[in-house]
């Protein structure tokens, strides 16, 4: 069940991601934006990581949110929540370093910023935490591969079936 | 329109809201707290990005932080509206493949009203207040006088750029009908909007002339606020109101043509 889901959230991927094939030109044409191609292949190879454990880390994230529904009819208000918090941590309203010291301290003690911001910085070449990011990175898939498979059995057990 | 047609629209939006408003009480009390908590959550993150952007450039295209704010509240009100009266668009593939779109067009009152005004969310309602007070916060922040002739032409610019946002939602339902495909096309718009939630001018000439004449969004904040601070000529509001009639025709003519395609989609 678990694979299926992830195959199906890895092809919606694949199709928003075809939609750059317009933007992207749009983008370039319009706000005319300077473009950082890396070249480094160290980089590249942690960026490609760093990028697998963030489409991980958000499947399960999202597995664990939706699992919400297992217990209550209503899981767009959670979700909402999930949503409007990511955008903010994961650095897709801002970049993070913009914000004071303390602040980026205690997000990187959250999932988020590995979603977008780190995958990011790794693109660009620029060191976040020593490169350590990688492994908490992976730690963060563990940790939350192992609440997803916990939370999604128990909610199965709670499961009834109500029908339209 | 005749006045009893006007009082059965408004009799019939009023019953479908309050539905809605018992729907979501019967299924959810703590859910719409944590809606409110979320939505006041982005605004206040909005804010915070604005204050991050001027603490390092000190001016934002030219703007000071209140008045960057005061466009970002302008952004937040007239969005919310739209949000509040057209949701409808959110669930509109769905009932086009459930079949109720059917029953719209059978339905005495116009299908377009059910398609996009039906579905108002009664927390959207709640929200509205709060955000007229932050509008109103922010205004008095930037030191611009409140007079009654800024608060009517304010109202006249809202109005207007709700008939514009009205013919760009009317042309993706258009779509929907034709190509039933809705929801991604709507998402690709609130994108684009969400881009006026700053001063349009920092997109640069090509951009803001985009998001001014080809899409509504400068009307939706960077003008009426500029208007505010008596930046700008509200006499061009004459020919933004002429551009929202075009749009509105233009829109119309794209609906009509699309139902003209329709062939029930309901298993």
């Amino acid at each position: 069940m678990f694979n299926f889901f992830f195959i199906r959230d890895v092809a919606d991927k694949l199709f928003n991601l075809s939609f750059i094939i317009i933007e992207i030109p749009l983008i370039l044409l319009i706000f005319k934006p300077p473009v950082f191609i890396q070249t480094d292949l160290i980089s590249i190879l942690l960026f490609i990581s760093s990028l697998i454990f963030a489409i991980l880390i958000y499947f399960y994230i999202n597995v664990i949110f939706g699992s919400i529904a297992f217990w209550s009819r209503d899981i767009w208000a959670p979700r909402f929540l999930l949503m409007v918090i990511m955008e903010f941590a994961a650095g897709a309203m801002f970049p993070l370093d913009m914000l004071p010291e303390t602040w980026q301290k205690v997000l990187y003690l959250t999932p988020f910023p590995y979603l977008l911001f780190v995958p990011l910085k790794t693109y660009l070449g620029e060191s976040i935490l020593s490169n350590s990011h990688i492994y908490i990175s992976l730690v963060w898939v563990i940790i939350l591969g192992l609440s997803a498979k916990f939370i999604w059995s128990r909610g199965i057990r709670s499961y009834e079936a109500e029908g339209r | 329109m005749k006045p009893y047609l006007i009082r059965a629209y408004w009799k019939v939006w009023l019953k479908l809201t309050i539905q809605q408003f018992q729907q979501q009480i019967a299924n959810s009390r703590g859910a719409a707290i944590l809606f409110i908590f979320s939505k006041l959550f982005r605004l206040g993150t909005a804010f915070l990005f604005i204050w991050v952007i001027i603490d390092k450039a000190k001016l934002l295209v030219g703007y000071n932080l209140e008045q960057a704010i005061l466009i970002l509240a302008l952004f937040n009100l007239i969005s919310s509206i739209t949000q509040l009266f057209m949701r409808g668009i959110y669930i509109f593939r769905q009932k086009v493949v459930d079949g109720t779109f059917d029953f719209y067009l059978l339905n005495p009152l116009n299908e377009l009203f059910y398609s996009l005004f039906s579905y108002t969310d009664p927390l959207d309602l709640v929200l509205f207040i709060p955000y007229v007070g932050i509008v109103l916060w922010a205004w008095i922040g930037t030191g611009a006088s409140i007079t009654f002739s800024t608060i009517l032409i304010l109202i006249s610019t809202i109005l207007i750029v709700e008939i514009l946002i009205l013919a760009w939602h009317i042309v993706i339902i258009s779509v929907g009908v034709r190509y039933l495909e809705v929801d991604n096309t709507i998402m690709l718009y609130r994108d684009l909007e969400r881009m006026a939630a700053m001063p349009i001018e920092i997109y640069g000439k090509i951009g803001s002339s985009v998001l001014t004449y080809v899409f509504p969004f400068a009307l939706m904040a960077t003008i009426p606020a500029r208007i505010i601070f008596g930046l700008y000529n509200s006499w061009y509001l004459l020919g933004f109101a002429l551009l929202a009639l075009v749009q509105l025709k233009l829109a119309l003519w794209c609906w009509r043509n699309s139902l003209t395609h329709y062939s029930s989609a309901s298993s």
